[in-house]
């Protein structure tokens, strides 16, 4: 007997390029597509309406396109661990399929549900699509431990085979003679809810900037390799205010919910990378924004713990404070910061900001100003951004707040200065109008001629109509030439608008450059003044451009410090600092200034002896503080202290007695053999657990804790005989690189240092 | 050493909660060894002090239930010199407070004990006002060591100021031989700084005091008259005066090892003194080595008095954005610079300014960009001039502007070629 499939729906929600779903049709009679969703949850859950829409929106796309294949999808109201079993019985399933979920509760749950298929007789078929990689594969080739470091990571992806290709599109071919039997009450049962069957009030409810669904994604992937094609630049784009603003060929939702598969858009850039180039291996920093997103899900697979500070071995404890009326006007855009209120207010209104602008207002609640928890920021960023993912969100807020991962601290985003440099006119915030009335709009032939040539040269980029390019059908601009649309490199740039198109009639036009400042006081005179003048029926335009609509007063020289703007200005802007927006909730120098010392004191701790601590791999870590050279860690036992050298100096200085290293394991540490003159040093290594010898000398262990500074230790081991232990590994060699890392309040790998005697 | 690596360490001196639970975990083991016990009674109370050392506390007081033995060692003098209170409320605070028993049993048995002691405090003003408690029932010990640490943010400053001086001042006037003391965004002030003086001026040697509003240059500069061994020092840029460097570069005074500066703008447009260059001058002569660390949190426009003449600052820290103009001035009068970090800049690239900075700094082995821009080309004439003395190079990838000779790519060798080893610029996320 042929057998009867469910295909489960979770992320995924795509025909193409989705293994699971071939496995379900193959072979069999019937196949349904199920996603499940808890409309009691749905109101209670802390995900944003904007979320919610995509996931519809989305759902509805399946549906529509499973539709042309003759089948529909089956949208369950309930929860898969009380409604598999009656779905087995009532449809006789036999097999069922889903998409390997990588993260820990995911995991967790679907272990249950394999269980509960196998006690119903139900073969359960399990594929990777979600991810790249194996992410089990990429931890055993790094000795069972994911690896911590992004260029770690890098590193084991490059000894790994290429992504598996993408499946085929499922299609009729493919369905053969498997059907989906549809009742006559499908609608009513199984169709997908609206909005509004969830709970949500959508009066007033703004039209969707991003739209959910599988066909969306499709468009815009193509629209992507275009622009990239005709940029011909695969580097990392860079950023100028209009990469603030959503754009249409933004993936990042997409790749979320699985809109877009992940391997294809990784062929699709490799493809095309061949063709431009004509060389054959693309560089891995093609694939970064995808590479990311594997770097977190690699390290949260097997951590249930990813998204808490507290029992999660590769989070720093961090003594942040607990402040609820501070986050409160961080994540409500009202702390007086209009950079970083008007990126809570787009995040809120949009559901996605800039990598940039996330870290902005990231550090600005952490690390940089407010020292609150990362914790409560990946929450507000779980109600209202598209693309957060568990792993992908919590990951990226260890890495901007600086609690895992290695990263620098020595610079925080300054709340004003990042903006102004950024988008130096603060179009971002509130833009001057270069918006056309419709009435010129329509005018043939309308030509916009900017002379550019005092410019400095650099990347310019001339956008028309970003903000129509939303409204349904008018997905085209990324696909006209260049009478309309143009980037790239010249003295003298000439853009005509034909009203041929149909988002003229509302279009904003906008010149951007990095060095805006420079370009707005020539174009201005130049533009026809029509183009000048404030549209009056830009409502549209206005809501989604214009995030902090208040300050819109205000000239661009105060705009991202209003309170610093004299009284005069602030009364003609008709916006009184303190009155209509708020002034700023922190002194940004003060706070910054505590919060450095606040990092390098944990920092300092972390690596607690002044023989790491000077060497610590982060900048600052000894910036000016012995502090800890007095406080003898190993109660009772005086160590021998000398007295603070600073980093870098040539001469290391009096070397103390170490009495004890810690160090932990790991991923990285290595050996580099720069042999010198001097005295050679034996070092032995020893832990308490299993060790692996790894390709390319790279020793690595079982160790399920994991510690998360980078220490570089290159002198003070000149200036050891021996750190011993019982393991065999000896490393001869005075200059010892040694990547590790040291604890973070947890657990400690204890390595004893002998006598330390200094040459 | 198998269950410390297994079991999670709780913070060494935090707290004995848990005390119970851990009980039932390790006892099992113990029975199921079922080895002759005879040994473990026995062990010397020097080896057990040894071993007790590398303990945790927690783990300490779970042995120190096992025989009387280890009780009386738990108790060893030697194992309570070192002590650090953490005070925070849950309301605060994520972070477990040192329970309030163990800070009393503390206080009776062990106070004598205490050494090198340091509080940490959460943004409470509870917690600061429970560490003054503390500090005022310090009587009968001599303290080395003392720090007051906010962790979160300035709370000592909370307190009423005559509150938090008579604490300090009874640890000052018991303790005859302080030799560090951090108390960084406290309310100090010049009459109790006199206390410490009076009572540690032979002693002290480190003295970190970081934004301390109430502490006036005439207050600092009778520290540096009397406390001849004082080594390292940290104030913020107005208590500095010429009268306090020619103090430190007294003939009396030691080397100075370290001092360092902030400078913080408290409010816009902020006029900053100046130092002159002959104080500097002296400085060098007496204490030829040490080092000079500045933070600047200035807007641009305040940096106007800054490094017009040759100042021998070894660390610079730019914590706002610094014009280029500045940093020329910088590669111009700093020819001590070791460590340069600049947060953030226009944007306009940092070319000659980097170059310059190589040619005339001869001592620059670390350097940290953050929202700079540098062209490649410059950036690798810059690492190649400083060549392998740059022994940390921190740079963020956006910082590094690509042109005709180097791509992003090429730029990752080419500097590890002039390194001598492996470099790539720090990358951030893309989401």
């Amino acid at each position: 007997m042929a057998p009867n499939s469910i295909h489960w729906f979770r992320k995924g929600l795509r025909l193409h390029d989705n293994p699971a779903l071939q496995e379900a049709v193959r072979g069999a009679d019937t196949v349904r597509c199920v996603y499940f969703l808890d409309p009691w949850f749905a109101g209670s859950s802390n995900l944003g309406v904007n979320r919610w829409r995509f996931l519809l929106q989305c759902l509805d796309d399946l549906d529509s396109n499973l539709r042309k294949l003759n089948s529909r999808l089956f949208v369950i109201r309930g929860q898969p661990a009380n409604v598999f079993p009656r779905l087995f019985k009532e449809w006789k399933i036999t097999r069922l399929t889903f998409e390997y979920d990588s993260e820990p509760f995911g995991k967790e749950r679907d272990a249950a549900i394999k269980k509960l298929a196998m006690e119903a007789g139900v073969e359960v078929i399990v594929k990777i699509s979600h991810t790249l990689y194996n992410l089990d594969k990429i931890i055993d080739l790094n000795g069972g431990q994911p690896p911590l470091t992004y260029k770690r990571f890098q590193t084991l992806v490059s000894r790994m085979d290429p992504p598996e290709m993408p499946v085929e599109t499922l299609s009729n071919n493919i369905m053969g003679c498997c059907v989906t039997p549809v009742s006559e009450d499908h609608g009513d049962k199984y169709g997908v809810p609206s909005l509004e069957e969830l709970g949500f009030d959508i009066e007033g409810l703004p039209s969707a900037v991003w739209p959910g669904g599988e066909t969306e994604a499709l468009t815009r992937i193509e629209r992507h390799l275009e622009r990239k094609a005709w940029v011909a630049n695969f580097e990392r784009p860079r950023m100028n205010a209009n990469s603030l603003l959503a754009s249409p060929t933004g993936l990042s939702p997409y790749l979320r919910f699985g809109c877009l598969s992940c391997r294809l858009f990784y062929f699709k850039l490799t493809d095309l990378y061949r063709k431009v180039k004509k060389t054959s291996t693309p560089p891995l920093s093609l694939y970064g924004q995808l590479l990311w997103r594997e770097f977190f899900y690699t390290a949260a697979t097997t951590n249930p713990r990813f998204d808490k500070m507290e029992g999660n071995p590769i989070c720093v404890r961090m003594p942040w404070d607990k402040n609820p009326e501070a986050l409160a006007k961080w994540a409500e855009a009202k702390t007086g910061f209009p950079w970083i209120d008007a990126i809570m207010t787009q995040l809120r209104q949009e559901g996605w900001i800039h990598h940039l602008a996330r870290h902005a207002v990231a550090c600005f609640l952490t690390r940089g100003d407010l020292w609150i928890s990362w914790e409560e920021g990946m929450k507000v960023f779980e109600e209202l951004l598209l693309d957060a993912d568990w792993s992908v969100n919590a990951g990226s807020w260890m890495w901007l707040s600086c609690s895992s991962f290695f990263q620098q601290f020595f610079h925080c985003y300054c709340p004003v200065g990042f903006g102004r440099r950024t988008d130096p006119n603060g179009d971002f915030i509130s833009p001057l109008g270069f918006e056309c009335s419709p009435a010129c709009a329509r005018e043939r032939d309308l030509l916009l001629a900017y002379d550019i040539s005092d410019l400095l040269p650099g990347f310019f980029l001339v956008q028309a109509g970003y903000i129509c390019s939303w409204q349904k059908d008018s997905g085209l601009i990324w696909k006209s030439d260049d009478q309309w649309q143009c980037e790239g490199q010249g003295v003298n740039l000439n853009l005509s608008l034909s009203p041929g198109f149909p988002f003229v009639e509302a279009v904003g036009v906008s010149v951007v450059s990095q060095h805006r400042q420079d370009l707005v006081p020539c174009c201005t005179p130049i533009c026809k003044p029509c183009l000048l003048q404030p549209s009056p029926c830009s409502g549209k335009v206005e809501h989604l451009r214009r995030y902090l609509p208040i300050l819109r007063g205000f000239p661009a020289k105060y705009i991202y410090d209003p309170w610093n703007a004299p009284d005069s200005v602030q009364a003609a802007a008709k916006c009184i600092i303190g009155i209509h927006y708020p002034k700023p909730m922190v002194n940004h120098a003060e706070a910054s200034r505590l919060n450095i010392e606040r990092m390098k004191q944990i920092y300092q701790q972390l690596s607690r002896y002044r023989g790491l601590g000077k060497r610590l791999h982060f900048l600052l870590s000894s910036l000016g503080d012995s502090w800890l050279l007095y406080l003898p860690h190993t109660m009772g036992m005086e160590m021998e202290m000398g007295w603070h050298t600073p980093l870098g100096n040539s001469n290391p200085g009096p070397v103390h007695q170490v009495k004890q290293l810690h160090l932990i394991n790991s991923s990285t540490v290595s050996v580099g053999s720069v042999p010198s003159g001097k005295r050679s040093g034996s070092i032995l290594l020893n832990f308490d657990s299993e060790e692996h010898q790894g390709p390319s000398g790279i020793q690595q262990h079982q160790q399920k804790r994991l510690g998360v500074v980078i220490t570089k230790i290159l002198t003070p081991v000149t200036a050891l005989n021996s750190i011993s232990v019982t393991s065999h590994t000896k490393w001869e060699g005075t200059n010892f690189q040694c990547y590790g890392y040291i604890l973070i309040g947890l657990v400690f790998v204890p390595l004893v240092l002998c006598s330390g005697t200094h040459q | 050493m198998k269950r410390r690596f297994s079991r999670q360490r709780e913070d060494s001196s935090s707290s004995c909660e848990g005390l119970t639970d851990a009980f039932k975990r390790v006892k099992p083991t113990s029975d199921d060894a079922g080895e002759p016990q005879s040994n473990w009674a026995r062990v010397p109370q020097e080896i057990l002090l040894h071993i007790f050392q590398y303990l945790p506390l927690l783990d300490r007081a779970f042995a120190s239930q096992v025989c009387r033995g280890w009780n009386q060692a738990f108790h060893m003098p030697e194992l309570w010199r070192c002590f650090e209170f953490e005070l925070n409320q849950p309301a605060t605070s994520y972070l477990k407070a040192t329970h309030p028993d163990l800070i009393k049993q503390i206080i009776k048995r062990h106070s004598n004990h205490l050494q090198y002691v340091s509080f940490k405090v959460d943004s409470s003003t509870e917690s600061a006002e429970a560490a003054c408690d503390i500090l005022s029932q310090l009587v009968n010990c001599s303290l080395k060591t003392l720090g007051l640490i906010s962790t979160a943010r300035p709370s000592f400053m909370e307190l009423p100021k005559s509150h938090f001086i008579s604490a300090l001042t009874v640890v000052f006037v018991n303790s005859k031989s302080l030799s560090s003391l951090k108390i960084d965004d406290t309310p100090v002030d010049d009459p109790s700084l006199k206390v410490l003086v009076a009572n540690n001026s032979d002693t002290l040697k480190l003295l970190k005091m970081s934004s301390c509003p109430h502490v006036s240059p005439a207050g600092i500069l009778c520290v540096a008259d009397q406390c001849h061994g004082l080594r390292e020092l940290a104030l913020n840029y107005h208590l500095l005066s010429d009268e306090l460097l020619l103090a430190l570069s007294s003939e009396k005074h030691v080397h100075l090892e370290h001092l360092r500066i902030d400078v913080v703008s408290e409010n816009p447009g902020q006029q900053f003194h100046t130092i002159k260059k002959s104080s500097w001058d002296a400085m060098v002569r007496h204490s030829p080595k040490f080092n000079l660390v500045m933070y600047f949190f200035l807007y641009e426009e305040e940096f106007g008095p800054f490094f017009r003449d040759e100042i021998p600052v070894t660390h610079l820290y730019f914590g706002r954005s610094v014009s280029k103009e500045v940093l020329g001035r910088v590669g111009m009068n700093c020819p001590r610079l070791v460590e340069l970090v600049v947060c953030a800049n226009g944007l306009r690239p940092l070319d000659e300014e980097l170059i310059r900075i190589a040619e005339r700094c001869q001592q620059l082995s670390a350097i940290g960009l953050g929202e700079c821009e540098v062209s490649c080309s410059a950036f690798v004439e810059f690492v190649k001039m400083c060549g392998r003395r740059l022994s940390q190079l921190s740079i963020m990838e956006e910082v590094l502007i690509p042109d005709h000779k180097y791509s992003l790519d090429e730029i990752h060798w080419e500097v590890s070629k002039h390194l001598g080893r492996v470099w790539f610029p720090d990358m951030m996320p893309t989401w």
